[in-house]
């Protein structure tokens, strides 16, 4: 299943003859399109590498997939594929100067796959207005594919939790290491309570959910202590409330995992977030430290594409497979 | 999806209510390793007092489960119909694990000592002895597979107090307190230990319930600090949330 094509060419496996309508069964009769989100609060975590070699495994296996350079600051996604500065980016869609979102996908070097680029130098873009984020969010999700992979930037500004939560399927990225695991912790957190805030209705939860942030009270910091206070305010809202956290579900990706105690370290963060903050996490992989990571980055080329059989792209690899069975099952629950 | 607190053993474990006793060794094994506290995982999420709590609840959840009648009283106490073919399992398992380590002693209600022991290191299965580190001296590991006369002493907490409580107790602010001055600790003292703050300690015991946290949040201080106390924190924890819930509605 591995490609054999080169770079820029369109010999990989597969080729040109699988055209986008050829995705696997059960997936595109109950719903054409998957957003996914890859987040993680901390920067230099492997969120880009991530999101282009998976986007690359997809469009390999046959999905038609565009990738999203969704950091409007730091935008960086083309420089992964091996892309040089595009000509249009997202930036000019946000500020109005492309009319239409077609105009500013290109080509990403891999059959199936295309590219959104992120923005150059426009700060301003960084944090666009509401009304022309809603716009944009609303058209990407608009856009005729298989998938469309998110790349966030770093941080819990309100921009990224907004497109991390207009995802089918948020990932979080995290290293086996202390910073990075308290950033996605908040990360996720943030997330939870952002998705509470776009809660509109009548029974009251916004209520709760504006009170409960000006509280900010460190019982509430959990959506476990949040719900049981929620309860003693609010029966049927707290009920509600419930129900989000319960289906509140993000996967988690360990990156640069050095020994076995790292793969394990995903399913103990899966299990501290059941245990003791409320929320279900799926571990969906870990990807091995691997010098062939960098050395890719360095060489401006997709690891996937340069070294698709060293230990870093096995784990992507799986990775992907793993995504594509949780989308499985979700087909099958929907 | 429930806090650990509220879990009940097999969620606590993530195991079927059918498990076998392999199975719950197996899980309890795992479970131990993730919720290691030394693992950044836990530290970032979790306080230390709630991780050494929720592995002593899966150290009792195990122990509960691999014992057939424990299991069973247990069973019983959730409401689980009495399965025709778990006991029969269990039966076997019990053979199989015999041939590989002694049974043990049924677990006592109470640990003491066990927040200060060596939170770090889970007990292997197969040296029963060190299981239990304080003042409650292991039983001789007796080599006949009888479990009955061991379930019978399980129920009875074993430890004399400095301070004779009544059996039916009902452990408010007051009683914790009298408790805590009987054995000449200070709040101070107590609040350095368990990492409960002076002032929700005052609240506790001056059972001003409408200052005190969220439910979640005081079940692990009242456990923490029964524990302290050398209580059996589920009754103590028991008792006092159910004196909080039975308190004139909150103003708020």
């Amino acid at each position: 299943m591995l490609p054999t094509g080169m770079w820029n060419s369109s010999t990989n496996e597969g080729g040109v003859a699988i055209a986008a309508p050829a995705a696997p069964p059960g997936l595109r009769k109950k719903r054409a399109r998957r957003i996914i989100a890859v987040g993680g609060g901390k920067g230099g975590i492997g969120k880009t590498l991530l999101t282009a070699n998976l986007g690359i495994a997809l469009a390999q296996r046959g999905f038609k997939v565009v990738l999203v350079d969704a950091d409007l600051g730091g935008a960086n996604l083309h420089t992964c594929l091996g892309i040089s500065q595009p000509a249009v980016t997202l930036s000019d869609y946000v500020s109005g100067r492309a009319k239409k979102l077609q105009e500013v996908i290109i080509p990403a070097g891999v059959d199936n796959l295309s590219l959104i680029p992120g923005g150059r130098d426009a700060l301003d873009a960084a944090n666009p207005k509401y009304q022309q984020k809603s716009k944009l969010l609303r058209n990407l999700a608009a856009l005729e594919v298989d998938y469309l992979l998110l790349d966030l930037a770093a941080g819990t500004s309100l921009n990224v939790l907004d497109f991390f939560l207009m995802a089918d399927r948020g990932l979080v990225v995290l290293l086996p290491e202390p910073t990075s695991i308290e950033n996605a912790y908040r990360f996720i957190r943030a997330a939870f309570f952002r998705r509470l805030q776009a809660l509109k209705d009548a029974d009251g939860v916004a209520n709760l959910v504006s009170e409960a942030m000006a509280k900010d009270e460190p019982a509430l910091k959990t959506p476990f202590e949040f719900v049981a206070w929620a309860r003693s305010q609010n029966p049927a809202a707290a009920e509600r409330l419930q129900q989000e956290a319960s289906s509140f579900r993000a996967g988690l990706v360990v990156n640069q995992s050095r020994s076995e105690a790292d793969q394990d370290l995903g399913h103990a963060v899966a299990s501290a977030w059941k245990k003791f903050f409320g929320l279900s996490l799926d571990y969906v992989g870990a990807i091995g430290y691997d010098d062939n990571a960098w050395r890719a980055v360095r060489k401006r080329r997709p690891l996937l594409l340069e070294r698709p059989d060293c230990q870093a792209a096995v784990g992507l690899l799986k990775v992907a497979d793993n995504v594509l069975a949780l989308d499985r099952r979700l087909a099958q629950v929907r | 999806m429930k806090p650990y607190q509220q879990q009940n053993y097999y969620e606590l474990l993530e195991l079927p209510t059918t498990a076998s006793a392999a199975e719950i060794h197996s899980a309890y094994k795992r479970a131990m390793e993730l919720h290691d506290p030394a693992s950044a995982a836990m530290y970032a999420l979790a306080d230390p007092a709630q991780i050494e709590d929720l592995r002593n609840l899966l150290l009792r959840a195990r122990d509960t489960l691999i014992d057939r009648s424990l299991r069973a009283d247990y069973d019983r106490s959730l409401g689980l119909p009495e399965a025709d073919s778990a006991p029969q399992q269990l039966a076997m398992d019990e053979i199989l694990w015999a041939s590989s380590a002694p049974p043990r002693p049924p677990p006592p209600i109470e640990r003491q000592g066990s927040s200060n022991g060596e939170p770090g290191a889970p007990e292997p299965y197969s040296a029963p002895a060190p299981l239990l580190s304080g003042t409650v001296e292991p039983e001789s590991t007796p080599l006949n597979d009888e479990p009955a006369p061991l379930a019978a002493v399980a129920p009875v907490p074993v430890r004399a107090r400095p301070k004779e409580i009544p059996q039916n107790a009902e452990f408010n602010g007051e009683l914790l307190r009298q408790i805590r001055e009987s054995q000449g600790l200070s709040l101070v003292q107590v609040s350095e230990r368990t990492r409960i703050s002076v002032r929700h300690l005052e609240n506790v015991e001056a059972d001003r319930y409408d200052a005190l946290p969220a439910t979640v949040y005081l079940r692990g201080m009242v456990i923490s600090l029964a524990r302290e106390l050398k209580l059996d924190p589920i009754r103590v924890a028991r008792s006092y949330l159910a004196l909080v819930a039975g308190a004139p509605a909150k103003q708020k």
